[in-house]
């Protein structure tokens, strides 16, 4: 077998083992909060009737044995039953299968657009280290970073929409428009897929703002992992070999300095993506951008446990499903670790 | 041997001066030395003795800061003065270098074959493929057992004596007429050191190429190097014929360095002995 292919199957099953561990800890929660299954779903005379309350705890196997509790509780996650939103009354899959697709929306874009940008002025930085342009440079990253989410979102707002009239006022489309037929729960592929070109257009007019938010406050926390890292490289002796080499910069900077320089730049990416996908709540809430942030923050405000627990469980594959995409990508790039 | 008409490179009056939290330091000062052609030149010395700068500043890899003066003569031009572009056609091309550890020269990356044909691509103009058999000839050369294979491999699935094996190759892939060796058998083992220089010497005689060698192992010099220059604290003090320099040393300095190879000689000798 392929070392690749071998390796690949490895990270699967320990992350298999890990989203295990995940069910447990959850399902632990749930137990360990203290409430009355019985209390919060049947009436209070209902509840006052032994005979009827017996039949509901037997009906939902509370009172089976806690391991076979659990048994049963996987057995539900493994058939994509995540239970049920008391804030929505829908079964929390089909909510996050809502939500998520527009958080990816933004998301993915916005990591693209953030990984150009900051390996561009971070590779650059480095180059021109302790000149204006690197100084320059950083203080806008600081600056980036230094400024809240929400604050960013809200000037941006306020400039993009209401001084320039650019860019809508938040959400996904405007109300003239219905959402195109649901296929990936994207609204701009799932027009371009129905072919309606005008909503199309209008979904990727809303996505600018939101995209842009997150693209500059991600270039902010990415473009130092870049600079240092591309530092690190400069100084590397590999690349005092290609300068004695008489290489063209173009080569040195492309083929020597930036390839080296990707690997830390790859993790660090791999966590933020994982992050931006676990929804931007203050983000989403300023845009109103009905993504997962905003799902997850309602289901914690109203303590919706199932849609807490799903919003966990997900997340929690998206962390590991990333780390493995990661740990592929590196040894794609660096024979040493494929060899291992 | 040296030579009457023009020297290949000429080092005149060379100083480096590093700049410090205290004032500017000279690394190397008004130092000149003189390669022929097709000599093989030694530079020795205590390490921090200005050696590697010497070197850097042929090369322009000086330290970020570090400035160099004087004048570096190689076919008719100072290298001092050179542009970075105008550099860029003499070194990899005319001079090349060969650095003390090969496991933090080579890119590790890149494969071998890449980082063989990458300047000679450059500086050539010649096709992929006939820079590809170049590469496949140049392993030969340096005695790299199975030379198709290992363009492909990369530098950590080598030995470090192959490694430097590598290096030496990818320094003589466009046919420099002076090469640079930086304690090229330092960081190995001694094992392979021997094997190494053999290879130096044989290269000298084979391809004509003249040689910088740098160590400060003056037993290794004693093998290698028609002319020794003897460095400390950032200039020459003495120089002259290899054999005339070890057997009737002038500077006291280079006394101390005979002795204190001669002690080590002799720990190693006594450790040798010690072993079962």
């Amino acid at each position: 077998m392929p070392p690749l292919l071998k390796m690949i199957g490895k990270r699967l099953l320990s992350a298999l083992v890990l989203l295990w561990g995940v069910t447990v800890v959850t399902f632990l929660l749930v137990n360990v909060v203290p409430g009355d299954a019985a209390a919060a779903n049947l009436s209070q005379q209902a509840y006052d009737d032994p005979e009827i309350r017996a039949a509901f705890e037997a009906k939902w196997g509370l009172d089976q044995p806690i391991w076979v509790q659990y048994v049963r509780y996987l057995g539900n996650i493994l058939q994509g039953d995540l239970g049920t939103s008391q804030q929505t009354h829908r079964p929390v899959a089909e909510d996050l299968g809502q939500y998520v697709p527009a958080t990816i929306e933004i998301a993915l874009p916005a990591m693209a657009l953030a990984i150009v940008i900051a390996v561009g002025l971070g590779m650059l930085a480095a180059m021109r280290k302790n000149r204006p342009t690197d100084t320059g440079i950083r203080s806008a990253a600081l600056v980036g970073l230094s400024t809240p989410p929400f604050w960013l979102a809200l000037v941006a707002l306020y400039v993009f929409f209401y001084l320039l009239g650019w860019v809508p006022n938040g959400g996904r489309l405007s109300n003239i428009y219905d959402p195109p037929p649901a296929v990936t729960g994207m609204y701009t592929v799932d027009a371009a897929i129905a072919g309606q070109w005008d909503v199309f257009g209008d979904a990727l007019w809303h996505l600018v703002l939101p995209v842009g938010i997150l693209t500059a406050l991600t270039v902010s926390g990415l473009l130092r992992f870049v600079r240092s890292a591309m530092i690190e490289v400069l100084d590397a002796e590999y690349i005092r070999s290609a300068i004695a080499k008489g290489l063209p910069r173009r080569i040195i900077t492309w083929r020597h300095v930036f390839r080296a320089g990707l690997l830390p730049v790859l993790t660090v990416s791999g966590l933020m993506l994982a992050s931006l996908l676990g929804g931007a709540v203050l983000v989403e809430q300023v845009l109103s951008w009905p993504g997962l942030g905003q799902y997850a923050y309602k289901s914690a405000i109203s303590l919706d446990l199932q849609a807490i627990l799903g919003v966990t469980l997900f997340i929690a594959v998206v962390y590991t499903l990333i780390n493995l995409l990661v740990d592929v990508l590196y040894s794609v790039i660096d024979p040493r670790i494929g060899a291992k | 041997m040296t030579t009457a008409a023009d020297p290949l490179l000429s080092i005149e009056g060379l100083s480096v001066t590093m700049p410090t939290p205290s004032g500017p330091v000279e690394l190397v000062h008004r130092t000149d030395i003189e390669i022929g052609e097709g000599e093989i030149v030694g530079l020795a010395g205590e390490s921090g003795s200005g050696k590697t700068m010497t070197a850097s500043a042929i090369m322009g890899i000086l330290p970020p800061g570090a400035r160099a003066g004087g004048r570096i003569m190689f076919e008719g031009r100072d290298l001092l003065s050179l542009s970075r572009a105008e550099l860029d056609t003499v070194r990899g091309n005319r001079i090349a270098i060969v650095f003390q550890d090969p496991s933090a020269a080579l890119h590790p990356l890149l494969t071998i074959g890449t980082q063989l044909t990458e300047h000679l691509i450059h500086h050539k103009g010649v096709t992929k493929k006939q820079a590809n058999a170049r590469a496949v000839e140049l392993l030969d050369l340096v005695r790299i057992r199975d030379p198709h294979h290992a363009v492909k491999a990369f530098p950590h699935q080598f030995s470090g004596g192959m490694r430097q094996r590598a290096a030496i190759a990818i320094a003589l892939a466009c046919e420099p007429r002076l090469l640079i060796a930086d304690e090229p058998t330092t960081a190995l083992d001694v094992t392979v050191q021997a094997g190494i220089l053999r290879l130096f010497d044989r290269l000298a005689r084979e391809t004509g190429v003249s040689m910088l060698f740098i160590t400060h192992d003056l037993g290794v010099m004693n093998s290698i190097a028609d002319r020794t220059y003897v460095f400390k604290d950032g200039t020459v003090v003495e120089s002259g014929v290899t054999t005339t320099i070890l057997n009737e040393p002038s500077h006291e300095y280079t006394k101390a360095l005979i002795a204190s190879r001669a002690q080590s000689l002799a720990e190693e000798r006594v450790q040798q002995e010690a072993r079962p």
